[in-house]
C-alpha cells in the first residue's frame, strides 16, 4: 500500500517536472532565463568544488607565503559565509614584540561563578553542541589539593559553598609543552608570545595530545560543532577563535584574537571578582611581574616539568 | 723576605680600604639620626598646631604632592601624603569615575544644605533608611567617613576631606594592604585591556561601602556529562572500605 503511494507521488512529480520543462522548451525567453539559472548554479558549485580541492592541499600555516596565506583566507571566509550565512574577518597578527604572556589567578578571590566559563564559550565559537569548554571550575575540599576527588559538576544554590575553595583550570601554556613534542604532524606549536596554538586545518585529530596533556586542557570534536549565526563571533583570529570542524582538537589559547591587539582574555574581562590577571612577563612594570615577586604563588603539577605560565596565588 | 713583605703591604691596602668603605657609613648614620629628630618635632607641630584643621585635597598631580613635601608648609598635609606613599611608586593609572554619573543622591549637599547637622547616633528612619551599615561591626557611624560641614565630600581620619571619585584613599586608611595591592594590580579590576592605558574601577563599583561582603549568587550552570558517560558523584566509589564492601554483599546491596 504503501509502496503504492510512493510509486505515485514520484509519477507526480515527475509528471510535474515533464511539464514544467515543456513549458520553458515552448517559450524561448523562459528558456533564456533557465539557461542563466543553470549557468549560475554551475558556477556557484565550481567555486565550492574548487574550494574543496584547494582546502585539500592547503599547506601548513607557517609553511605558506603571505600571498597564499591571503587566498586561504578569502576561502576560509567564503567556507564560513556559505555555513553561517555571516561575514567573518579572520585576522593573522603575529605574535607582539617582547611579549610573553602569562596568567595569574587568585583562588581566595574566586567564588565559582563560572562567568568566566561562558564568556569563553561565547568568545571563542565553541559548538553548543560539543560540550567543549575550555575552562573547567574544580571545587576543592578546603585545605585539600587533591584533584582527583574535586568536583567540576557541582550546581549548589548560591556559591561560594562552606568549606570548598574553587580552582578554575584551563590551558597552562607550558613553556615546555608535552601536547606539542606528542604531536605527529606538528599541527601544533608554541608561539613566541609563549602560546601554543592550533592549526584546526593541519590537524589530523589523532588526539596524542589530549592524552599527552596532564592538566585536561585539549578537547575533541566528536561532531560538529554547530553554533546559531547569530551567536557567532565574526572577529577571528586563524590561530584562535575561528569556525572549526569536526575531527580535530582546540584548546585555549590566551583569546589571541584579542590579546595581541592589548585587549583582555574574554575570562579575565568577564570574571566579576577580578580574580584573574593577565599581563606581559617581560615587563617589569606589569601586575603580573608585581603578582610573582610579591604574593604566594604555585602552579598545577610543577614536579611534571612542563613550566607552565599559569599562576595561582592567594591574598 | 719579598713574600712577607708583600703579606704585609697588602694586609695594610685592605685595612685601609674597610676605612674607607665604613667611613662613610657612619656619616650616613648620623645623617638619619638628625632626620628622625626632625620628623619627631613635625609630628609635635602637628599634634598642637592643626587637628581640627580641615583641608579639601582637591585631585592632586604627582608634581604638586612633590612640591608640598618640600616645601615643609602644612604639617598635617605630610602626613597625609604619607599614606599615599605608595600611589607616587605604583604604575600610572586613572578611575573609571562614579560620583556624577552612579551615585543616586549627588550632590549630598542639595539636601543638606538646609538641615541642621544631627550628631547623635540613631537609627536612620526617615531618609536612607534602605542602607544597611554592616561595616566595621557597629564601630562606624555616617559621620565616621562623611564630611559634618560639606556632605559632598568624604573624610578622612585625620579630618581632611577626600573626593568621592578617590575613595581608595579613604579605604586604605584600615585595608592598607589590599590598597597596596590594589595600586599595583593585584587587588580589584582593570577595564578593558591589559596593556596601554590602565583604567581602575574604585572599590566601592564592586563593594557597597555600607556592607563590603561580596554577597554569594548563584553559579552558572555546570557542564554537561559527556555523551555515554555517567555522572558518579565523588566519593561513592572510591571511599568504600573493604569490610563495607564485604557487608553489602552479605545484604545483597550493589557495590562498583
Amino acid at each position: 500500500m504503501t509502496e503504492n503511494l510512493k510509486n505515485n507521488s514520484n509519477q507526480v512529480s515527475r509528471r510535474s517536472l515533464l511539464k514544467k520543462i515543456g513549458v520553458l522548451g515552448t517559450t524561448g525567453a523562459a528558456a533564456a532565463t533557465g539557461v542563466t539559472l543553470a549557468a549560475q548554479v554551475v558556477e556557484k558549485s565550481g567555486q565550492e568544488f574548487s574550494d574543496s580541492l584547494d582546502s585539500f592541499f592547503q599547506k601548513h600555516y607557517r609553511r605558506m607565503s603571505p600571498e597564499e596565506v591571503q587566498v586561504t583566507i578569502a576561502r576560509l571566509q567564503r567556507k564560513a559565509k556559505r555555513k553561517y550565512n555571516k561575514d567573518i574577518s579572520i585576522d593573522t597578527a603575529p605574535p607582539l614584540p617582547v611579549t610573553l604572556f602569562g596568567y595569574a589567578l587568585n583562588i581566595s578571590k574566586c567564588k565559582g561563578y563560572r562567568k568566566c566559563v561562558d564568556a569563553c564559550v561565547e568568545e571563542n565559537n565553541q559548538g553548543r553542541d560539543t560540550q567543549i569548554q575550555f575552562i573547567r571550575v574544580l571545587e576543592m575540599e578546603r585545605g585539600s589539593m587533591n584533584l582527583e576527588e574535586s568536583n567540576h559538576y557541582y550546581d549548589p544554590e548560591t556559591v561560594p559553598q562552606k568549606g570548598k575553595f574553587y580552582l578554575p583550570v584551563q590551558c597552562m601554556q607550558c613553556e615546555n609543552p608535552p601536547c606539542v613534542r606528542a604531536c605527529p604532524v606538528k599541527a601544533t606549536w608554541k608561539e613566541d608570545d609563549g602560546v601554543v596554538v592550533i592549526d584546526y586545518d593541519w590537524c589530523i585529530g589523532c588526539r596524542y595530545c589530549m592524552t599527552a596533556c596532564p592538566y585536561w586542557a585539549r578537547h575533541f570534536n566528536w561532531n560538529e560543532p554547530h553554533v546559531p549565526p547569530e551567536e557567532l563571533n565574526p572577529v577571528t583570529h586563524y590561530l584562535g577563535n575561528r569556525p572549526r570542524s569536526k575531527g580535530v582538537m582546540e584548546k585555549c589559547m590566551f583569546c589571541v584574537q584579542r590579546t595581541r591587539k592589548g585587549k583582555q582574555p574574554a575570562c579575565m574581562e568577564a570574571c566579576p571578582t577580578g580574580a584573574r590577571i593577565f599581563g606581559n612577563l617581560l615587563d617589569p612594570e606589569s601586575e603580573i611581574r608585581y603578582i610573582l615577586e610579591n604574593k604566594t604563588v604555585f602552579r598545577l603539577k610543577e614536579d611534571l616539568g612542563t613550566e607552565p605560565k599559569f599562576w595561582y596565588f592567594t591574598d | 723576605m719579598f713574600k712577607i713583605r708583600l703579606i704585609t703591604s697588602s694586609g695594610l691596602l685592605v685595612f685601609a680600604l674597610i676605612l674607607f668603605y665604613l667611613n662613610p657609613f657612619f656619616s650616613g648614620q648620623t645623617a638619619s639620626a638628625t632626620k628622625v629628630s626632625d620628623a619627631a618635632a613635625n609630628t609635635a607641630e602637628d599634634n598642637t598646631e592643626s587637628a581640627d584643621e580641615t583641608k579639601i585635597v582637591e585631585e592632586e598631580t604627582e608634581s604638586e604632592s612633590d612640591d608640598s613635601d618640600e616645601e615643609d608648609g602644612d604639617s598635617s598635609d605630610v602626613v597625609f601624603e604619607k599614606l599615599l606613599s605608595y600611589e607616587k611608586y605604583a604604575p600610572k593609572f586613572s578611575i573609571k569615575p562614579r560620583k556624577e554619573a552612579e551615585l543616586e543622591n549627588f550632590p549630598c549637599m542639595d539636601c543638606h544644605e538646609d538641615e541642621e547637622t544631627n550628631y547623635n547616633i540613631r537609627l536612620l528612619e526617615e531618609d536612607h533608611e534602605d542602607y544597611k551599615l554592616e561595616h566595621g561591626a557597629e564601630r562606624f557611624w555616617c559621620l565616621t567617613c562623611h564630611q559634618a560641614d560639606n556632605r559632598d565630600y568624604l573624610r578622612s581620619l585625620k579630618n581632611n576631606a577626600i573626593d568621592f571619585d578617590q575613595s581608595y584613599r579613604l579605604c586604605g586608611q584600615c585595608h592598607f594592604q589590599r590598597q597596596k595591592d590594589w595600586f599595583f594590580g593585584a587587588h580589584g579590576k582593570r577595564i578593558g585591556n591589559w596593556s596601554g592605558e590602565r583604567k581602575l574601577y574604585l572599590c566601592t563599583e564592586c563593594h557597597d561601602p555600607h556592607s563590603p561582603s561580596i554577597k554569594p549568587l548563584k553559579p552558572n550552570p555546570p557542564p554537561k556529562v559527556r555523551k555515554g558517560l555517567v555522572f558518579v558523584p565523588n566519593g561513592t566509589h572510591i571511599k568504600k572500605k573493604v569490610w563495607q564492601k564485604y557487608l553489602m554483599d552479605q545484604t545483597g546491596e550493589k557495590h562498583d
